[in-house]
């Protein structure tokens, strides 16, 4: 770098003194107040049982919380359903954004308002998202029913939410539904700046439409498809709203993810113990995330451009 | 290779962009109402009579269209106190964590100190967290402090979820901004933080309205949270009120789906009028490490 000697002194100033405290402060404090603080609350409430009605009775009980969810076939049931259902509304989000951005990333009428209108979705509140789909699905009245009747491919309605095989499936297509659109207007910025040469260059070398993709538009969108899918797995893994409202968990625990898990335990059976367990264990599997992440990222820093 | 196969080349080039360009078009168009047939779905089902849903099911052109759910929503549920406390809440939430956000990413865009590895651990940590499991410390605390079925107490529970997102997206878009500018300021006598108000700050407005933006949809968004801390129904936000649909939706699915219309209308508005930040706002240099 070619920093003048003012410009040095400027920026080893920077790096001394309390200043970056200093502007840290007001949200560490925050933060401290409204997020660790709750979170440490619910590591100490881990070692006791206790019903939330009637909190002046709390007995210490040590690591047993731990011993029952983690022996508790219900826990791993619940983290398999979280997987299934992360992975699902991944793959799903991500092949619907990414295909959409390919498709605006080709020249056609209208669309700059398609553009503008592919994110709707996104800027719709979960819960609409979620009733809207929810009545969609309704065996009775219902529209999908009416039009898969219409369509000659099923005889009656089907009951999507209440059965084992279609529950996870729905959920996942509503999540998907909700969340693509970002995936969509990242790929796309990404795809507008591939330079148009390296896609001549390859026509005057003889390269296809297969081969152009794979060469050029792939490995062009690869940094910002990762961000996409790292950003659309933070909120499925997380999300609460589309498995409670739609399923409410089941039919049985089918779409019972962690999030409704550790809120029935707390709101429903008011175990106060079980429940921050839970607390605890999950914030535990978002650290193990978050290193995966840090060690995926310095990984990639390694391979060229 | 000869002149006349370059040419050939080209035309059958520009048939193959054609019948692509074709393609492309009825796959959108196709694609786009599979996207907007939800909302059409619900735009039509909010306009029909009352009950008659039931009667029959709505796939595409309704009997009639009117605004009697809109009406029966209005007058006989506080779809409006609902409404203004989400817009209070959300307000409150987002204009009380942008600035301290954007203070924190500035400290972590621009200095190098102890314990900043660990900040960007926990911040993205955070994120990951599901708000089912702070709940239960929440609702303790809350009670003691007589912060339950409160929307102050709402209103702190959203800066939970809220603080690590806004300077997350804050820290991203800081990092994409090069120092030089400030360095310059400083060098004409400005102090740090005075550079930071007049260069950076201006500078970094797309970002602060993205976050902003982000920070406002998600409280919108925000259900659990207040299901679980309010109790009477006129300390409820809107997605409590729509929620509350469900138990009688069954007959009620007009008035469920006019609802939904006028819950989406000020997330809609204020995204309309914002999206334009949304694209150069989101530069998420922070997620690349």
């Amino acid at each position: 770098m070619s920093a003048t000697p003012l410009r040095r002194r400027a920026r080893s100033r920077l790096t001394q003194g309390a200043l970056p405290y200093l502007l840290l402060a007001p949200a560490l404090l925050v933060i401290a107040a409204v997020v660790l603080y709750p979170m440490l609350y619910s590591a100490t409430l881990s070692f006791f049982k206790a019903n939330l009605l009637n909190m002046d009775r709390m007995t210490f009980v040590g690591l047993q919380n731990y011993a029952d969810v983690l022996t508790d076939s219900a826990f791993w049931r619940s983290l398999w359903v979280t997987i299934q259902y992360t992975v699902g509304v991944v793959a799903l989000s991500f092949g619907l954004g990414l295909g959409t951005a390919l498709m605006l990333n080709v020249r056609f009428p209208l669309r700059g308002l398609a553009r503008a209108l592919i994110i709707i979705p996104w800027a719709t509140p979960w819960l609409v998202t979620t009733l809207i789909w929810y009545v969609m699905f309704n065996p009775q009245i219902g529209p999908i029913n009416a039009i898969l009747k219409q369509l000659g491919l099923i005889e009656t309605g089907v009951a999507w939410l209440y059965l084992n095989g279609t529950a996870m499936p729905v959920i996942i297509l509503v999540t998907a539904w909700r969340l693509f659109p970002t995936t969509t207007l990242l790929v796309l910025a990404a795809l507008q700046s591939i330079s148009p040469e390296l896609y001549e260059a390859a026509e005057v070398d003889g390269a296809g439409w297969l081969g152009k993709l794979r060469f050029i538009t792939l490995p062009g969108i690869s940094a910002t498809s990762f961000v996409s899918l790292v950003l659309v797995t933070i909120s499925a893994f997380k999300l609460f709203t589309v498995a409670w409202v739609m399923t409410a968990g089941g039919p049985g625990d089918v779409t019972r993810v962690l999030s409704v898990f550790v809120y029935e335990e707390a709101f429903r059976f008011f175990r106060v113990g079980p429940s921050s367990t839970l607390a605890t264990l999950l914030f535990i599997l978002s650290a193990g995330m978050v290193v995966a992440y840090f060690r995926l990222l310095q990984g990639g820093r390694d391979e060229p451009e | 290779m000869s002149q006349s196969s370059v040419s050939l080349f080209a035309a059958s080039r520009r048939k193959v962009d054609l019948l692509q360009r074709g393609l492309v078009m009825f796959a959108a168009f196709a694609i786009g109402i599979v996207i907007f047939y939800p909302f059409y779905w619900m735009v039509m089902a909010s306009g029909l009579p009352e009950g008659s849903s039931l009667a029959r099911t709505t796939v595409l052109i309704p009997g009639s269209i009117g605004l009697e759910a809109y009406a029966a929503v209005l007058l006989q549920k506080p779809m409006l106190q609902w409404t203004a406390n989400t817009l209070l809440v959300t307000v409150l939430s987002t204009a009380f964590v942008t600035p301290l956000a954007l203070l924190a990413a500035y400290s972590m865009s621009r200095f190098r100190f102890r314990g900043r590895m660990a900040m960007i651990f926990f911040v993205l940590l955070t994120q990951l967290l599901p708000a089912t499991s702070v709940l239960i410390p929440l609702f303790l605390v809350f009670r003691a402090y007589g912060l339950l079925n409160n929307l102050l107490g709402v209103t702190i529970a959203y800066v939970t979820f809220l603080m690590p997102q806004t300077i997350w997206i804050l820290w991203g878009y800081l990092k994409s901004i090069p120092g030089d500018f400030e360095e310059s300021a400083m060098v004409d006598g400005c102090t740090r933080f005075g550079a930071f108000l007049r260069v950076t700050v201006p500078i970094a407005i797309p970002g602060i309205v993205a976050a902003g933006l982000f920070a406002f949809l998600e409280s919108w968004n925000q259900y659990i949270l207040a299901y679980a801390l309010t109790s009477s129904t006129d300390k409820w936000v809107v997605s409590l009120g729509l929620y509350a649909f469900i138990g009688e939706y069954t007959v009620l699915v007009e008035q469920m789906m006019a609802a939904s219309v006028m819950a989406s209308i000020p997330a809609l508005a204020v995204f309309v009028a914002l999206q334009r930040y949304l694209r150069g706002g989101l530069a998420l240099g922070g997620l690349k490490g």
